[in-house]
């Protein structure tokens, strides 16, 4: 094993210490494989106090970075360390980088056009909704959607990336084997075979409140743009924006209630300049997230549209899904006068087709 | 010394006991021999006393062995038998035909019913034995085709009748009625959930499993107990079956061809459940059998209750394995299970707020999943109505029970035809090997749900469970072919389609 990867991979496993660590290290010009041996002083020059150097020596001894990187062969887990190649660039504008990525899954180099979705994992059925369509036009579009894996909003983000077919990454604040919250199984699954699951956190690492605020800094650097779907004022979600922020990234937000709690957050970003996610369509277009130069906007919007033809009673359904909300099956019934057996046949086509979907129990509504 | 023909009762079979009387001169005693059970062995002073009202004194050492030696007896029903050989033995009646007695005695000499008369019917028609049967039984044992029975309603008449002297009354033969089950409520008293009557339509037609996910007071129970009222007849075949198990289990026959509504509280335990108990009983699951198993409050279950439905529910019988052996119970159960999509109720609604934190939701979920739920052919996510919603619904109260219960009949009629060379009542129990061959699936179809795979994630068992229903929504549409709309509207009902709001 590379001495180099081995010295990361143990600084890594200390909370502590940083990119900058190692750096200094390679300043005093002390070789790798020298940094562990007895010699107490080494450690201490490079700026690790007492307990560090010395928990970082006891999994030394313990061949600790050896078992790891055995593990992370045996399940497929790609180590990126901060001096390889495929490590992302756009992490290097953060104060602290990551010292290495975990990178569990099918996607071995992580892509440069992204898009970031986040927000509170209390979300309302509004919110699920919004993240869902976001999903579905980042899969039908090939952007990679960046979120964190959590349940509510980014779990919905997640999902419908996955299930139309669409790449996504998760960036957890747990060790890549773990999945929190545990419902989250299935889906991780499907993360991994469709796009990746990433941390810079060793195997194993439990779910600790301080470590998800640590991620968010991933998050938004790796979002070439971030879109909070629903935030309260203080919750993780704004953290990363103001992060997002501070890296420069275009910030989006989507307007809400004004009595909602889960929406007080993005409509203060709002308030103070973040662009409002008024609909799909707009934010699509934007000139960064075209695939090439010469894609024009209806291209994309091309692209967007629907293929399958409807039929006339299908369309009559779905414009009063598109213009009145959610409605139970009766609802629909009444008021394009067909009878109810009808729409349960024509519900069940379009939702076939991904144009129309359950939003709550027994309430369907129309996709974007 | 002489033998008699009794029958025990194993799960819902009735397995021959020949009963042995020896009398020998000494001091009065009486024992019974044979792996009998405590009601078994009480029998001596039932059948002692019995036998002095009626005329016959016992004296001298009388023993009785109950062959085979080690099949486990159980119940009254051996009294008869007993008594009539102790009379045998001392010259008072001669047995002159092949016969089979059951029956309690009282100790006065009448006859009480006892449980296992059709088990008994059954096994006395297969081996050509007249069959002596107590009065309270005669009518479900009449229900019982090419049976020579004979009503008794008292010991003294048997002898009467066994010594030529009077002629007992002949068991008579009689057709199991039919009376419309009365439907409360009734579909037309439901408002609105058109989408949930339909899963009820379909399951009633097709013996699909079915789960209703809604709030507090979005009618999940009263839709639940609707069904009861489209449920077609039992068939002949059923009848059979659920007419045997529930004289093994001594439960009361209502209406004949009504099928079984087993409500079950989320306290049982999985022996309640699913059978068993020191003297082997059928649990709920059996006993609904052929019927309907309603679980409310689903996630309160305990996980081990759940868990040893699995099996159950995937092969239509029990096994149930005890010290004292193992039997065979059918369980072939349509289970409606109703819950609220988390622990508040509210999660999803349109008006209310859900106020479970996320770790309670995380619980709570994990809970509601797993490898039962993989067994529900049918997801349905009932609404909430709000006040305005229900006033434009007023005056239209849509179809009947009896009307939807009508096409179930259809339906089912359809399916009985279609697979009696498999001796199969029922889309929902075909077999994987016969699914596959006989399902004639247009190549547009098998496109339509290669390109859905992805977004329903179905297992290989959901794509099963989805053809089955297919075929179910097929026949109430009486259609020869399973058509796009079919399969469209089964995938409706799957889990990854109907509850994705609740997921993430």
């Amino acid at each position: 094993m590379d001495e180099v990867l081995k010295s990361l991979m143990l600084l890594n496993s200390i909370d502590s210490s940083g990119i900058h660590t190692w750096e200094r290290i390679k300043l005093k010009k002390i070789a790798a494989d020298v940094l562990w041996e007895k010699n107490g002083d080494v450690l201490h020059d490079a700026g690790l106090t007492e307990n560090t150097a010395a928990m970082l020596r006891k999994r030394a001894d313990e061949n600790w970075a050896e078992k790891e990187y055995e593990k992370c062969a045996e399940l497929g887990i790609n180590i990126v360390t901060y001096y390889d190649a495929d490590y992302p660039y756009a992490l290097k504008e953060l104060k602290s980088p990551p010292i290495l990525l975990y990178i569990y899954g099918s996607v071995r180099v992580l892509p440069n056009k992204t898009v970031g979705v986040v927000g509170t994992r209390r979300a309302t059925p509004y919110g699920r909704r919004v993240a869902d369509s976001i999903g579905r036009s980042c899969a039908l579009l090939d952007i990679t959607l960046v979120s964190g894996g959590a349940a509510g909003i980014d779990g919905s983000a997640h999902y419908a990336a996955c299930r139309n077919g669409g790449s996504t990454l998760a960036v957890l604040g747990t060790g890549v084997d773990v999945v929190f919250p545990s419902s989250h199984k299935e889906l991780f699954r499907e993360i991994r075979e469709n796009g990746a699951l990433i941390s810079e956190f060793p195997l194993a690492t439990k779910g600790e409140p301080w470590r998800f605020p640590k991620r968010n800094r991933i998050i938004a650097a790796l979002s070439d743009k971030l879109i909070v779907v629903e935030a309260p004022v203080k919750s993780g979600a704004m953290i990363t924006a103001r992060m997002a922020l501070d890296l420069g990234r275009e910030i989006w937000a989507v307007p809400g209630h004004i009595d909602e709690d889960a929406a007080a957050g993005t409509n203060r970003l709002i308030f103070e300049g973040a662009y409002p996610f008024t609909d799909n369509d707009t934010f699509f277009r934007s000139p960064s997230l075209q695939t090439s130069l010469f894609d024009s906007a209806d291209m994309i919007a091309g692209k967007y549209k629907i293929q399958d033809e409807i039929s006339e009673k299908e369309a009559a359904v779905l414009s009063l899904l598109k213009h009145s909300g959610e409605r139970t099956v009766d609802n629909i019934a009444l008021e394009v006068k067909m009878s109810a057996a009808d729409i349960l046949k024509i519900i069940a086509i379009l939702s076939a087709k991904g144009m129309v979907c359950l939003s709550g129990p027994g309430r369907y509504s129309s996709r974007v | 010394m002489n033998t008699v023909s009794g029958v025990t009762l194993r799960g819902v079979q009735a397995v021959p006991v020949e009963v042995e009387v020896e009398i020998t001169g000494g001091l009065f005693t009486i024992s019974v021999v044979g792996l009998a059970d405590t009601a078994v062995k009480e029998a001596r002073e039932r059948v002692r006393a019995a036998l002095r009202n009626v005329g016959v004194n016992l004296r001298g050492r009388v023993a009785i062995n109950l062959a085979p030696a080690d099949l486990p007896k159980e119940g009254a029903l051996l009294d008869l038998p007993i008594a009539v050989g102790i009379a045998s033995v001392q010259g008072k009646i001669k047995v002159k035909k092949p016969s089979l007695f059951i029956g309690e005695l009282a100790l006065d000499g009448r006859l009480r019913q006892i449980r296992g008369a059709v088990p008994a019917a059954f096994y006395a028609r297969e081996n050509g034995l007249d069959l002596y049967v107590p009065e309270d039984n005669a009518a479900e044992v009449g229900l019982v085709e090419g049976v020579q029975a004979w009503k008794v309603c008292n010991l003294a008449d048997l002898f009467a009748h066994l010594r030529g002297e009077r002629e007992l009354e002949r068991v008579v033969q009689c057709e199991p009625e039919y009376t419309e089950p009365a439907a409360d409520p009734d579909f037309s008293d439901i408002k609105g959930q058109s989408a949930a009557k339909r899963a009820l339509e379909i399951a009633a037609a097709g013996h699909h499993n079915l789960l209703f996910v809604g709030a507090p007071g979005s009618g999940k129970t009263m839709l639940a107990r609707a069904l009861k009222g489209i449920l077609p007849p039992l068939s002949d075949q059923e009848l059979m079956e659920v007419l045997m198990l529930r004289s093994a289990a001594g439960a009361a026959l209502s209406s004949l061809r009504e099928r079984p509504f087993r409500s079950v509280h989320h306290t049982a335990s999985s022996v309640a459940l699913c059978g068993g108990g020191t003297t082997l009983r059928p649990g709920e699951i059996s006993l609904a059998s052929r019927g309907v198993l309603f679980l409310d409050e689903f996630p309160e279950f305990a996980r081990d209750v759940l868990e040893a439905m699995r099996q159950p529910l995937e092969d239509g019988r029990i096994t149930v394995s005890r010290a004292s052996g193992s039997v065979v119970y059918p369980a072939r159960v349509l289970m409606v299970a109703a819950c609220n999509p988390c622990p508040c109720g509210f999660a999803g609604d349109s008006a209310e707020r859900c106020t479970c934190s996320p770790g309670a939701l995380d619980r709570y979920r994990r809970r509601l999943s797993g490898p039962i739920l993989d067994r529900i052919d049918l997801h349905v996510s009932v609404p909430r109505l709000m006040p305005e919603e229900l006033v434009s619904l007023e005056g239209k109260c849509g179809e009947s029970s009896a009307d939807v219960r009508e096409r179930v009949k259809m339906a089912r009629a359809v399916q009985i035809k279609r697979w009696s060379e498999y001796g199969i009542q029922c889309n929902s129990e075909l077999p994987e090997k016969v699914l596959r061959r006989s399902l004639h699936i247009k190549p547009e179809i098998k496109n339509f749900l290669a390109k859905s795979l992805n977004r329903v994630r179905l297992s290989g068992r959901g794509l099963s469970r989805v053809l089955r229903v297919s075929r179910t929504i097929a026949d109430l549409a009486m259609s020869q072919e399973i058509e796009l709309e079919h399969v469209a509207e089964a995938l409706s009902y799957r889990e990854g389609e109907a509850l994705a709001w609740m997921r993430s």
